[in-house]
């Protein structure tokens, strides 16, 4: 069981390495991405081996030290426990089906070899920091996971935009990291081994001591800044620059449900700092409502998946606030496959209409590609939490865990989600009904849609499967058999404000109904993100730009103008003034010669024939 | 004579002179001549590497002391010594002069002038470094670390760029004049001492005052060579005027000098002084992180960006070095190695796209990932080990460092701390103007790497992928003496 866990977890490594080395054999890269692909089916076949065998004893599996120095003693190791297991299973598993998928959506690109050897590692790094032994193997992946995300959001690097996009998630990403490394290190100060069971231990002996919430809280800017949380999410919505499985296994399975991770790992830590936990969970809750509402306002088929993302992620950090960690895995992993599946069916689409991502431009797809329409209905009923479908489950079990927490900023963190399922329902129905069934305007016409081929299609049936069955067969294992529930009516008003919501899209979307100019202003303002990249531009980017450009001027004349530049010009200044000397007539010379002689003979006469003694 | 009395440091000095003689010996031109000159250089500096593998496996990283002691009377009168011994603290150091030096005569210019002079100057060049790495006489470490500076002033004055005299003289006289403290000092402390020699010279105690004195001057001679803001300013004119090994070299390993002068002379010969200066070299470590990448950040030349991310990078040894912490002085050990392979690496990109375009401004590249991928792909990594990811040498360099600083006070760490996002900026943003975008029309018609240049790069890359990913066999060689470097008196 161990050794299919330690495969697992290393298999798309050694796929990644060896596309890599095969990157330069371009007639290759049919073979390699089969191959990729089959290696990465393997691995999940081996995780789910691994979760059926496992026997609820957690171990660490040590493989080597890494940083040994002093006191601390940091190695690399695996560690095999419930939460691991199931997450490995669930990043293999989501990640397997995305390379069946790329292997048909990719197929045109001549760069296939380096998508797959990106793909690979991203699931790699993924799998590294769930299975880490150490906060710093989690690094390890939570680092590589930034840097994968990096390469396939810029995978078409010669568009601009793409490029810049990936250095935007880099960047906001190692901001988050940079108050990571500094809870990284001070618990490393503290704790030697960085071991789960060493900060469990560390954080028992310190309770509520400054030192747990001040790690809590650099952990969680971390987090923010990986899960794209309210203030820290500019990078997610420009991360559509990459192909669309890229989105797929970004929103899904690996990326930006690290921060989830990470806070589920590091529990201990946010038990012992309860401000940090409300502060989760007013988090969560403002990024869920600000994210809905943003993506109601978007355009862009991608862009509003990406904005969902953001929200349901949203409610995993209420979850997470309120301690119902159980909840908030349940979450995470039902959110993984109908999130893929949506990409998946987006792609789906996009591919059919040869790359157009503008829902305005869609329209009446349903006939033409039923599949993907039924994929796309499934996945979306599944968002909004229609009973019985897998995201009904995991809403319920987080709204209802808030209710029962009770304090003000619960009941705040309640009524945020809430809301926030209402505007669900209503970007989810858009989804479905705008690019499927609405009528044809006549300004757009477009060649016949195809149907996806079945090997883009297989995968999305299986997550499809998921998506549905996943909720009511595993509530259980993630849940368990929670002794008290809430009234039947906080339990379902979740899904009946989506109702009611989806009923209101309905209305809105099929019935074509406009807004007046100014409400549409307020809607562009909202689409735009709030305008708050252009905030951060105008305030950091501008700013340090400035602050970069003025000490470059200090450089040169401050620093230099003191120092060498500055002497060079004065002992310049200098020895032209004592050459004037040099050019006196004889005059002078004759002057100073005679006073020299002078001089020297008063002071021979004083001392050695003895004047002084007349 | 059995392989441990062989002097094998002597040898380490004298094989690169051998091969200046027989250089000299040699006269010609034409290709063929300067094939045979580079070809001859390689073979030395490769004795001079394997010579140095001896040396590596021959050590003792148990033992605390010197080792390969060599030690003859030179001048009696004023008690110089003709002595040498590596511990430690100088070994690894050794071996990255050791590794980059062959690199850089396997690395060809499409045209160089005279690459007689050249290959006599990079020969020189080794021989003075590994004389300052090893001596154990004050006075003929100064001579060594002083004649180490004028090769490099030919280097650069001769195959440099086309401001390349400003900033010969700039460099020259900002060194010689930081050294010319340091002289006096040392003259000063000879007559006090009564010796010349290292260890003795450790275990005679001066008064505070004094030390605080002397420590200032050897600091300015350290300080100007590592180079520690506010005394960097020679560094980027003289990386950007010097051709691409001339760059490697000063980068990997002639910076590494001042940190190996701290390390050897500040920190044992001062150390109440070096315990009382240590929080203002600890702020001025960290405004160089800081202040170093917000100046590369507002770069216009590639080379340039990596000179001032030198600055900064030292910023991290200088402050892992003065935390006086078991943590932050290995971290800083594995910084100067670290940082002398990617920097090293990085400049020989720089290099080799300098050859084909004779272009060092980063708005005339573009696309370059398109044409060069492989050029791409190596650039990509060591700019990824730059910016110290884990995995990388760099990371472990940084955490460490780190780590020592929050052992002097958590917000030092914090500050420091900065580094982790502002070095992405400035090198991921040089990294997508160069290689990332439409490919530009001058850029189109460019080779990518040729085998002998990616040979450069493959040792330098395996060596940063081992240092990351097992760092303590490394760490061990120097563990010993850098675990008394501050000895009692660690605050």
């Amino acid at each position: 069981m161990q050794f299919l866990f330690v495969s697992a977890v290393m298999l798309p490594l050694v796929a990644g390495v060896c596309a890599a080395s095969l990157l330069a054999f371009s007639s290759w890269r049919w073979w390699v991405a089969r191959g990729v692909t089959l290696t990465l089916i393997v691995s999940a076949v081996c995780a789910l081996g691994a979760l059926a065998l496992f026997d609820g004893q957690p171990r660490a599996i040590g493989i080597m030290p890494w940083i040994v120095s002093g006191d601390v003693a940091i190695e690399w190791s695996l560690y095999l426990d419930a939460l691991s297991i199931v997450m490995v299973a669930l990043v293999t598993s989501v990640a397997a089906l995305i390379h069946v998928y790329a292997l048909d959506y990719m197929k045109d690109d001549a760069s296939l070899t380096r998508f797959f050897c990106y793909l690979s590692l991203f699931t790699f790094a993924m799998l590294m920091l769930v299975s880490g032994g150490n906060l710093l193997v989690l690094f390890f992946g939570w680092e590589g996971v930034g840097l994968c995300s990096y390469w396939l959001i810029g995978f078409w690097h010669t568009r601009r935009t793409a490029s810049v996009a990936a250095v935007k998630a880099f960047v906001y990403n190692r901001f988050g990291d940079t108050a990571f490394m500094v809870g990284l290190v001070g618990l490393a100060v503290l704790t030697q081994t960085l071991q789960w069971q060493a900060i469990e231990s560390w954080v028992e002996l310190n309770q509520s001591s400054f030192l747990v919430s001040a790690f809590a809280a650099c952990l969680l800017v971390g987090a923010m800044a990986k899960s794209a949380q309210w203030l820290l999410h500019g990078w997610l919505a420009d991360a559509m620059e990459g192909p669309t499985p890229v989105s797929a296994l970004l929103h899904a399975a690996t990326m930006v449900t690290a921060g989830v991770f990470l806070i589920v790992r590091m529990q201990p830590l946010f038990m012992g700092a309860p401000i940090v936990m409300d502060v989760i969970m007013v988090v969560g809750a403002v990024t869920a409502l600000f994210s809905a509402m943003t993506a109601c306002a978007q355009y862009d088929i991608k862009r509003m998946i990406a904005w969902s993302t953001c929200s349901q992620i949203g409610y995993m950090f209420i979850a997470l606030g309120a301690a119902a960690w159980g909840a908030a895995l349940f979450h995470l992993v039902t959110h993984a496959f109908f999130k893929a599946l949506l990409f998946l069916a987006a792609g789906s689409v996009i591919h059919a209409l040869h790359g157009e991502q503008d829902i305005r431009r869609m329209a009446r797809l349903g006939p033409f590609m039923p599949f993907t329409f039924a994929a796309m209905t499934i996945a979306a009923l599944a968002l909004m939490g229609m009973p019985l479908l897998s995201g009904f489950y995991s809403k319920e079990a987080i709204l209802e865990a808030v209710w029962h927490n009770g304090s003000s900023v619960a009941l705040f963190a309640w009524g945020g989600g809430l809301l926030a399922a209402f505007l669900t329902a209503i970007y989810a129905t858009r989804l479905i009904v705008v690019p499927f069934l609405s009528r044809k305007s006549e300004a757009f016409h477009y060649v016949r849609p195809h149907e996806a081929s079945s090997l883009m299609l297989v995968p999305m049936m299986l997550l499809a499967v998921a998506a549905i069955f996943m909720g009511w067969t595993t509530h259980h294992y993630f849940l368990g058999s929670s002794s008290h529930h809430a009234a039947q009516l906080i339990r379902f008003l979740p899904s009946g404000m989506a109702g009611v919501g989806m009923l209101l899209a309905l209305v809105w979307f099929l019935g074509r109904i406009s807004f007046p100019a100014r409400v549409q202003s307020w809607i562009g303002f909202v689409r735009r993100g709030w305008n708050i990249d252009r905030l951060y531009h105008v305030l950091w980017g501008r700013g340090c730009e400035r602050i970069a450009h003025s000490c470059v001027v200090a450089e040169k004349e401050v620093i230099d103008q003191l120092g060498p530049d500055g002497i060079a010009q004065l002992v310049k200044r200098q020895s032209a003034h004592s050459a004037q000397w040099q050019k006196a007539g004889l005059a002078v010379y004759s002057f100073f010669l005679i006073m020299l002689v002078t001089l020297l003979l008063t002071w021979y006469g004083f001392t050695f024939i003895g004047v002084g003694s007349l | 004579m059995t392989l441990s009395e062989l002097p094998i440091l002597s040898m380490l000095i004298v094989t690169p002179l051998f091969g200046v003689v027989i250089l000299l010996l040699a006269r010609g031109r034409g290709e063929i001549f300067d094939r045979n000159v580079y070809q001859l250089a390689l073979w030395v500096s490769a004795t001079e590497a394997f010579l140095v593998l001896i040396l590596f496996w021959q050590f003792d990283a148990s033992q605390l002391g010197l080792q390969w002691q060599e030690s003859v009377a030179w001048h009696a009168p004023f008690g110089l010594t003709y002595r040498l011994a590596v511990d430690g603290i100088s070994l690894p150091i050794i071996l990255l002069t050791a590794l980059i030096i062959p690199l850089c005569f396997i690395y060809r210019y499409r045209s160089l002038r005279d690459v007689h002079s050249y290959a006599i100057c990079f020969l020189l060049l080794e021989s003075f470094v590994m004389g300052a790495l090893t001596a154990m006489d004050i006075v003929l470490f100064y001579i060594f670390f002083e004649a180490s500076l004028i090769p490099l002033f030919f280097i650069i004055g001769i195959w440099g760029g086309e401001q390349r005299l400003y900033a010969t003289f700039k460099f020259f006289l900002y060194t010689f004049a930081g050294s010319l403290l340091m002289l006096v000092a040392i003259a000063f402390m000879v007559v006090h001492a009564e010796t010349t020699q290292w260890d003795e010279l450790r275990d005679h105690s001066f008064p505070l005052l004094t030390q605080q004195w002397l420590w200032l001057a050897f600091f300015a001679s350290f300080a100007v060579k590592t180079p520690m803001i506010p005394f960097h300013t020679w560094l980027p004119a003289a990386h950007v005027e010097a051709p691409a090994t001339g760059s490697v070299i000063l980068a990997a390993v002639l910076l590494k000098l001042g940190i190996y002068g701290f390390m050897r002379f500040s920190i044992p010969l001062f150390p109440d002084a070096s315990v009382f200066f240590a929080p203002f070299v600890l702020a001025l470590s960290v405004i160089a992180i800081i202040y170093g990448s917000l100046v590369a950040w507002a770069q216009e030349d590639i080379k340039k960006v990596i000179a001032y991310s030198s600055v900064a990078h030292m910023g991290y040894v200088t402050l892992g070095l003065f935390s006086a912490h078991i943590n932050g002085v290995q971290g800083a050990m594995v910084q100067v190695i670290s940082h002398g392979l990617i920097s090293a690496a990085l400049f020989f990109l720089v290099g080799m796209m300098y050859e084909r375009t004779h272009r060092r401004d980063i708005a005339f590249y573009g696309g370059v990932a398109s044409v060069m991928p492989r050029a791409a792909f190596f650039f990509m990594f060591f700019t990824l080990a730059s910016i110290a990811l884990p995995g990388t040498s760099g990371f472990v360099g940084e955490f460490l460092t780190l780590l020592g600083a929050w052992q002097v006070h958590p917000l030092l760490s914090m500050a420091a701390s900065a580094g982790v996002i502002l070095a992405p900026i400035y090198m991921m943003s040089l990294y997508r103007r160069v290689f990332f975008g439409a490919v530009k029309k001058s850029i189109a018609p460019l080779m990518d790497l040729s085998p002998r240049e990616t040979i450069i790069l493959i040792p330098l890359l395996a060596v940063v992928v081992a240092l990351g990913m097992v760092p303590s066999p490394w760490m061990t060689m120097s563990h010993a003496s850098l675990h008394v470097l501050w000895g009692a008196a660690a605050p």
